[in-house]
Order: C-alpha cells, then sequence, then structure tokens
C-alpha cells in the first residue's frame, strides 16, 4: 500500500463518527489537564486507561494521544496567564508570556502559542508519515542485540536527562526494571518474587504504579501548603497576532518544529526538552537576546512550537520499533498492549487502518484543538478558578475508581497508595519518577532480549559490540555517562575554588 | 533531606541484597543459558552499589556541611498524613462497607483535610453525598464498572 492510499485509509478510520467524537474528547481532556495545573498527562492517561477498555482499540488510543497533545496546547495558558505552568513543557513558556500578559500582550501571546502548536502539530504529522514507512522497513532487521542496545541507550539518555541527579535516576531505572520482574518468568515459567500473593502473578499492573507515581504522590506534595493562585487581570483581546508578531515569529516556529520533532524522536527525548532547547536557540539566534525574558514573542513562539511537534515525533519510536521513548509514550505502549495490538514494525504491515488511523486524527486533533484553544480561551481561565480544595478530591476519587475497576481488586488500590507514598518521599530527595516508569515497561522486553542475545551468541558479550547499530547505542550511553561524570567533577572543582 | 537520603539508601541496600539473595536461589544460569534469576541478580547488584555510592555521598556531605536543608518540615506533613491514613481505611473498608458508603466518608474527610472549617462540615457532607452517588452513576451504570455493594447492598 502506497503512503497516499494509507493516509487517505487512515482519514477514512479518524472521520468514522465514534473515533471524531474520542479524539475531541481527547483534545478537551488533554486541554483540561494542561491547563489545570496539579495533575499531567501521564496520571490523565493512567485514570482513563481503565475506561478505554470498553472502546475499540482504534478509539481508545486516539483519545489517549488526544490528551497528550492536548495537554501541550493547554500548559501554555497557564503559563502565560497565571505564570504557573501547567506542564512540565510549559515551564519555558511563562518566561516570556507571562511577561507579555503583564504588557497587555496575553491575547497575542496566547494566539501566536496556539498558531504555532497548530503550525508545528501539522508539520509533525507529515514527519511522522515520511519517517514512520522506511524506519519501520528498517526496524524489521533488528534482532535481539539491537534492541537490547536501544533501549539500553533509551534509558540511558532519560536518566541522563534527569534534572536532579544521574545517580538517583539510575536507582529509579534500578527499580522500575525490579518491578517489572514481579511475576511469572515468561521463558521458564517459574514465580518470582511474588509474596505468594496470587494476584501478583501476572505482575504489578502499570496503572496503580502511574496513578501513585504521578497522580497520588503529586496530590500530596501540593496539599503541604495551601496554594494561592492569581489570575493576572487582563482583558484577554486581539487573538490573532499582528503581521509583525508573525513576521518575528514565524522562523522560531520553524526552528522549534524541526528542533521538536528530531529531539521527540531521541529514545528518553521529549516536549520538556525540545521547550527548552528551543528557547535556547531562539535566544541564542536572536539579534537583541535581551529582549528574552521580558515578553519576546519568539520565546513563546518557538518552545510551543517545539513541544507540540516533539510530542508527535515520540510517536515513531514506539509506532516503528515498538520502543517507547518517554513516560507518555509507555503509557501509550500500555494502552496498545491491553488492546492485544503490540506496537513495532509489523503494527503498520498488518494493522494498517489502526497506525494510519491514529496518525491522521493527530492531524483532526490539532483542528480540534485550535478550536477548542482560541475561542473557548475565557472558559479556560474560568476554571483556573476552581480551587484546589475543590479538584484534589475529585482527581483522588477517579484515581481510586480507575485503578480498581481494572481487575477489581482492593490491592491495587493499596498498590497505589504504596506507590503514591514512595513517590511522594522519593520527590523529596530528588530522585524523578519517570525513569522508574519507563524501566518498568521495557523491563519484560530488555529482560528477553538480553536473555535471547546471550543464548545466540553462546554467552559471549561481544555480540553487543560487533553488530554495528548495537555498537552505535553502547558508545553513545559510555559517551553519555562520560559526559555526566566528567561535568560533576567540573561542577565540583569550580566549588573548591 | 541528608537524613532522609541515608535511610533511603539503607532501604535500598537492604532491598538490593534481598533480592540479590532470591534471585540466587530462583537460580542465576550461566552466561550461555540465563536462569529466571539471571536479570534480577544483576539489576539488583548494580542497585546494591549505587546505593553505597549514595549513601557513602551522603555521609561525605555530611561531614563537609554542605546537606543543612532541614529533614522534614512537620506542619507540612500533617495534611498529606492525615490523607494517607484516610486513603488506607478506604482500602479496608471498600469491600464490606461497599463503594457508596466509603467513597461518601472519603469525600467528607478529604474536603474536611483539605479546608477545615468547621461550620463548613454539612456542606462537605452534601458534597460527600451527591459526589458520591453521581460518580456512582457514571462509573457503574454508565461505564458498566463493577463496584463493591458492600453489607448495605446499596447501589445495585
Amino acid at each position: 500500500m502506497g503512503v497516499l492510499e494509507s493516509i487517505i485509509l487512515g482519514f477514512q478510520v479518524s472521520f468514522q463518527p465514534i473515533n471524531l467524537l474520542y479524539c475531541f474528547m481527547g483534545a478537551l481532556i488533554g486541554t483540561l489537564i494542561g491547563v489545570l495545573p496539579g495533575i499531567g498527562p501521564v496520571g490523565a492517561m493512567a485514570m482513563l486507561l481503565p475506561i478505554t477498555f470498553h472502546a475499540p482499540p482504534v478509539s481508545s488510543i486516539i483519545m489517549l494521544a488526544g490528551i497528550y497533545y492536548g495537554a501541550q496546547y493547554g500548559g501554555s495558558t497557564t503559563s502565560i496567564l497565571v505564570n504557573i505552568p501547567g506542564e512540565a513543557s510549559t515551564v519555558v513558556t511563562c518566561l516570556d508570556g507571562y511577561q507579555m500578559a503583564r504588557q497587555g500582550r496575553a491575547g497575542p501571546a496566547l494566539g501566536i502559542a496556539a498558531f504555532g502548536s497548530f503550525i508545528a502539530g501539522t508539520l509533525g504529522v507529515v514527519g511522522l508519515m515520511m519517517f514512520a514507512f522506511p524506519l519501520a522497513r528498517a526496524a524489521l532487521k533488528f534482532g535481539p542485540p539491537e534492541y537490547f542496545s536501544l533501549m539500553v541507550l533509551g534509558l540511558i539518555l532519560l536518566t541522563y536527562l534527569a534534572q536532579k541527579s544521574l545517580i538517583k535516576a539510575i536507582i529509579m531505572a534500578t527499580l522500575g526494571l525490579l518491578l517489572s520482574y514481579i511475576g511469572l518468568d515468561m521463558v521458564s515459567g517459574q514465580v518470582r518474587f511474588t509474596l505468594n500473593i496470587t494476584e501478583l502473578l501476572e505482575g504489578v499492573g502499570i496503572i496503580p504504579i502511574v496513578m501513585g507515581l504521578f497522580g497520588i504522590a503529586e496530590i500530596l506534595e501540593n496539599i503541604e501548603v495551601t496554594i494561592t493562585r492569581s489570575i493576572f487581570k487582563t482583558h484577554v483581546k486581539g487573538l490573532f497576532p499582528t503581521i509583525k508578531d508573525w513576521v518575528n515569529s514565524i522562523w522560531a516556529i520553524l526552528r522549534g518544529t524541526v528542533l521538536g520533532f528530531f529531539l521527540g524522536i531521541l529514545p528518553g527525548g521529549g516536549a520538556v526538552l525540545a521547550s527548552f532547547t528551543s528557547y535556547a536557540v531562539e535566544k541564542r539566534l536572536a539579534k537583541q537576546p535581551e529582549r528574552f525574558g521580558k515578553g519576546a514573542i519568539e520565546g513563546v513562539a518557538g518552545p510551543e512550537s517545539a513541544n507540540n511537534a516533539a510530542s508527535i515525533g515520540a510517536f515513531i519510536p514506539l509506532m516503528t520499533l515498538g520502543i517507547p521513548s518517554n513516560v507518555i509514550m509507555a503509557m501509550l505502549f500500555a494502552g496498545l498492549l491491553i488492546h492485544g495490538l503490540t506496537p513495532g514494525p509489523l503494527l503498520i504491515k498488518e494493522h494498517p487502518d489502526i497506525f494510519w488511523g491514529i496518525v491522521t486524527s493527530m492531524y483532526v486533533g490539532n483542528v480540534m484543538l485550535l478550536i477548542l484553544n482560541l475561542p473557548l480561551i475565557g472558559m479556560w481561565v474560568q476554571l483556573l478558578k476552581i480551587p484546589f480544595r475543590v479538584l484534589f478530591p475529585m482527581i483522588i476519587l477517579f484515581c481510586l475508581v480507575g485503578v480498581y475497576s481494572v481487575n477489581n481488586s482492593v490491592l491495587d488500590i493499596g498498590l497505589m497508595i504504596i506507590f503514591g507514598v514512595f513517590g511522594y518521599i522519593m520527590r523529596k530527595c530528588d530522585y524523578e519518577p519517570a525513569p522508574l516508569v519507563l524501566a518498568y515497561v521495557l523491563g519484560p522486553m530488555l529482560e528477553q532480549a538480553m536473555r535471547q542475545s546471550l543464548k545466540m551468541s553462546d554467552g559471549s558479550f561481544t555480540i553487543f559490540l560487533f553488530r554495528p547499530i548495537s555498537t552505535v547505542c553502547l558508545a553513545i550511553c559510555v559517551f553519555l555517562l562520560m559526559m555526566s561524570i566528567l561535568t560533576n567533577i567540573r561542577k565540583r572543582s569550580l566549588k573548591v575554588i | 533531606m541528608g537524613q532522609l537520603n541515608q535511610i533511603i539508601s539503607i532501604c535500598l541496600i537492604a532491598l538490593s541484597i534481598i533480592i540479590c539473595w532470591t534471585s540466587a536461589k530462583l537460580g542465576i544460569g550461566e552466561f550461555r543459558n540465563p536462569g529466571t534469576g539471571f536479570m534480577p541478580f544483576f539489576t539488583s547488584s548494580l542497585l546494591f552499589f549505587l546505593s553505597i555510592g549514595l549513601l557513602l555521598k551522603s555521609f561525605i556531605k555530611k561531614v563537609e556541611g554542605e546537606d543543612k536543608k532541614p529533614l522534614i518540615v512537620r506542619e507540612k506533613l500533617q495534611k498529606p498524613i492525615s490523607l494517607v491514613i484516610g486513603l488506607i481505611g478506604y482500602t479496608f473498608l471498600l469491600n464490606f462497607f461497599g463503594y457508596l458508603v466509603t467513597t461518601f466518608l472519603l469525600i467528607f474527610l478529604m474536603f474536611f483535610i483539605f479546608d477545615p472549617i468547621l461550620k463548613n462540615c454539612w456542606k462537605y457532607l452534601i458534597i460527600g453525598a451527591v459526589a458520591s452517588n453521581l460518580s456512582f452513576l457514571i462509573f457503574c451504570k454508565w461505564l458498566q464498572v463493577q463496584l463493591p455493594i458492600g453489607v448495605f447492598r446499596i447501589g445495585f
């Protein structure tokens, strides 16, 4: 099937009324999640995953994907109007977006964020269409050693990008791997680490882990202090940027799109890295860099475009290699598995309707988001006024019912609470939860690839070094670890001086 | 924070030793034919060495006097602890009292924890009743989620 035929097939799937409805729900919930600080897209996806059990697979994934890119749109609203990023990827939007709002230019800031996101999202979908086919074809040639090294690279990249401590990030990744070993060993059928609890034979579910680490832990952290939000009192008008704004922003949008897309593809990369890198690039390229941080429109346009392009680019490793590149993709990975679909190179071949349906739905979703975000901006601003004391009980209630409904098991609620408390304590000591979740998802595949590789090579580890793709991946891993160690040594020596 | 870091490191060291031991019992196998405990053994060994490193690092920081951040601010913990106790209670009572009753109690408790004003109690009771019934209708009737009915058999 050619690309054009595939795209037509994709639009046929995504334009089905049920899929349009799910796409709209995803975009709406995503925007809502992005607007409301306190719970991110990972927590929201975990909460809604059980609900999608009753829906067709393609509709479910369309909705979950909509939540992801919708949250990137919505997150900018709080960054610009309240100076509180709804999402980690919109932190950098606060710098210039809020300053623009203070100068009475909230409208153009919100407008350029929405248009930039739309352009980036659209171009990102085109990029996804272009790259998915050749990469999936190449992935068919991958053997267990290549998969193993690629997964190790993904984990190392994610830990390398950890904002706090590299060692702590690796510790979280090892904990994630250990969690993934709980249950039946898929090769020998032997029971591992179940503590004689029958319900753990199938392992610990991803939903209690994610809801605990991202939902409950987040709330526990937020309720420590009473948060007061003051919405900057400005009349949001003139959402359409002027010609001057467009002239200033268009290259930032295009650069952000390309940069974000490729950073999104990288295992371990994602929207957060993309937005920060785009801001740094724009500041470096600007004729007057001193304008940045004081309301430069490029400082909003670039990062907003980058985070949306990255969220689309991140689908490439998941859909073509079957490797989730970040936590959100890990959630989508789990979603696909629950519906009996294995992400990877064969997904495009065996289920073209699902693959292209999801891809084209992103385009439809981007149009929906533009409509949702611009004319309804007033409604989203009003939502910011919902007090946390009302919001948090509702989120907790949703988590409880969501986690219970998966297996009708009280044990899952208990596990969610345990992971919530664990996540809360670990956050206090700068342990980040993302590497744990990614390692947990990659764990079974990583173990299988490792064992198969060793069997293939009769116990020789050189198999990982004599295959070009594997060697390159491992070389990058070593380089990143060395870089991190050297940076730490340099920091310490500077401190001593 | 340093003290909490040390406690976490010690817990992780203990955990890694237990997993190493259990993995060895499961059978590590050999490189040409890895056993069930192969990956858990090496992963927990990595965890062991990293935790030891982190523990040593926190001791060095303590000696150098770098780590002066207070361990925990007790006043800040009141609400999180109350919420966790409430959630644990919910887990134990859910099957016995059923979804509607336990959820009503939990919502009332959460509102009280987040905004502890006695004169608002009646308001929280109403919100608890409305929210639990509404969520029951959404999840049980609309989304067909099977929720426990408990000894009172409310919510068929």
